[in-house]
């Protein structure tokens, strides 16, 4: 349940241990920059389970993606996935997510945003991005280059927009140590439901259903991981790693969610059961 | 699969899904080199390429596109370190917390071990797991065991024991490594990227009291102040 800038995420950091970090749902995140006219990667408030409340200190065109959080602006409704043009002295509000967990607040203009690495992505764990890295508490201001806002009315059309009632089925790609496991948990992995544990956050959402046990217990070396990978740790319970992850892991790399499918993942709730599938590697 | 020589040494290439390159040394013997090829890969700026990582096993390239793969290229790349620095980083063992454990696991005392410690020069091998989290190599205890549990939070500057390596949490983390002691010093320092640590430099471990460990952290010294 927390507030942050993220953008597209640190590149060429994992070699000293740093995270990629960045939006947990890219495809959301580039509908929010493409709506206000800013570039794709641009920051972006990304609000998790509960929407925030924000006093616009002069006119700026706006946009709303993701989960749907009741956003009203005034006490008015306003609609998601579309450019809003947002008065001087309006407040924007939201409420619980009703679906999904994360959305995307886009503000036309040039961010002037602490940035570490070159990108603005929150990482809290090390205080790196904006805001000093630390999540929005409230009180804080957001800074905006002064420019005159350019009304240019943006919609994404209906069938454009993520599903995230219907998110049952989740892509898999088995991954280098998939080998290892059982043949009932290779089976288990695929047909059975899953959830995410209410644990999860940035770093990782542990996965709640069957429990997956491998044929030979090997001590692995350490190895490269990446958001998206899927460990096992000793105790037989997966992990999928997410957007502020470690880079480096010690435990079973069994499998792994394709990059862009992780825009659907991560608007999965808690209460919320789903299936993985394979889908056939690309070589 | 396919094979292809970074610097004189062959390894395995495999590719997951278009965006990440996995290379796997044929022979095991040669893991210290893998980050230092790492590096070097990424300084290139190679096309499409948005990370690189690595540990003594494996190295990952991250792409966002597929990649070209020269093999003049991944030929040329150097296997030897660049001139290394001296480092002497100063270390409270009076804030380790797993001393039990690393003494039953080595079968030497706290105090053999320290002065097994304060004699090893470490080389610095690798970053790695979470930011500027520094592999160490040299101590000749064995293989040391994580512990069972993994900590939820381990302190920043925290000096420990896991597998062959020494290491330093440089950010207060979750972790699993035999934790013997703490280190004052902000041996990551963001703002001073110039002064990181490069694979091959040479660490020597300074005990200090509870009483310097806590004066030096008030100053808030970075690594430039420990190099010799």
């Amino acid at each position: 349940m927390h507030t942050s800038i993220q953008d597209a995420g640190r590149k060429n950091c994992a070699f000293y241990g740093i995270p990629e970090s960045g939006y947990m749902d890219t495809r959301s995140a580039n509908m929010a920059n493409y709506l206000v006219g800013n570039p794709e990667g641009n920051s972006l408030v990304e609000c998790s389970y509960i929407g925030p409340k924000i006093d616009f200190g002069r006119n700026f065109i706006v946009a709303l993606t993701g989960a749907d959080m009741n956003w009203k602006v005034d006490g008015n409704p306003v609609p998601r996935y579309t450019s809003l043009y947002i008065r001087r002295g309006s407040v924007l509000s939201g409420t619980a997510a009703v679906n999904g967990v994360r959305s995307y607040i886009a503000i036309q203009g040039k961010w002037m945003v602490d940035k570490d690495f070159g990108s603005s992505s929150t990482y809290v764990n090390a205080g790196y991005g904006a805001q000093k890295g630390q999540l929005i508490q409230k009180g804080d201001k957001l800074t905006f280059d002064k420019h005159k806002s350019k009304w240019d009315f943006r919609y994404i059309a209906d069938e454009e927009r993520p599903r995230l009632q219907s998110v049952k089925y989740i892509p898999l790609h088995r991954g280098p140590d998939w080998h290892l496991l059982d043949q009932r948990s290779k089976e288990c992995f695929i047909k059975d439901k899953w959830t995410i544990s209410s644990d999860s956050d940035r770093m990782a959402a542990p996965l709640l259903g069957h429990h997956i046990t491998v044929k030979l217990r090997a001590e692995l070396k350490s190895a490269p991981v990446f958001p998206g990978i899927i460990q096992l740790p000793n105790d037989g319970n997966p992990i999928l790693l997410l957007q502020d992850c470690q880079t480096t892991g010690g435990y079973p790399r069994i499998a792994y969610v394709p990059k862009k499918s992780l825009s659907l993942f991560n608007q999965i709730r808690p209460d919320e059961e789903f299936y993985f599938y394979f889908v056939p590697d690309i070589k | 699969m396919k094979s292809i020589k970074l610097s004189t040494y062959k390894f395995e290439l495999s590719v997951l899904n278009q965006n990440y390159y996995r290379l796997i040394p044929v022979k095991q013997d040669i893991g210290q080199l893998l980050p230092l090829f790492a590096h070097q890969i990424q300084n290139a700026d190679l096309q499409g390429v948005t990370n690189v990582s690595a540990t003594d096993a494996e190295i990952l390239i991250e792409c966002s596109e597929p990649l070209s793969i020269h093999k003049t290229y991944f030929g040329k790349l150097s296997a030897k370190n660049s001139i290394p620095k001296a480092y002497q980083i100063p270390v409270c063992f009076a804030k380790g917390l797993d001393w039990k454990e690393v003494e039953s696991q080595t079968g030497m005392t706290k105090r053999k071990m320290i002065n097994a410690l304060l004699k090893t020069e470490f080389t610095f091998s690798m970053y790695g797991f979470l930011p500027g989290f520094m592999y160490c190599l040299g101590l000749n205890v064995g293989s040391i065991t994580r512990k069972e549990k993994p900590r939820k939070k381990v302190a920043a500057g925290s000096f420990a024991l896991g597998h062959q390596y020494a290491g330093f949490y440089n950010i207060e983390s979750p972790g699993g490594w035999q934790i013997i002691g703490q280190s004052p010093i902000n041996l990551f320092d963001k703002s001073q990227q110039d002064n990181w640590l490069s694979i091959g430099d040479k660490i020597k471990i300074q005990s200090i009291t509870l009483k310097e460990w806590t004066s030096l952290k008030s100053q808030n010294l970075d690594l430039d102040h420990c190099q010799i």
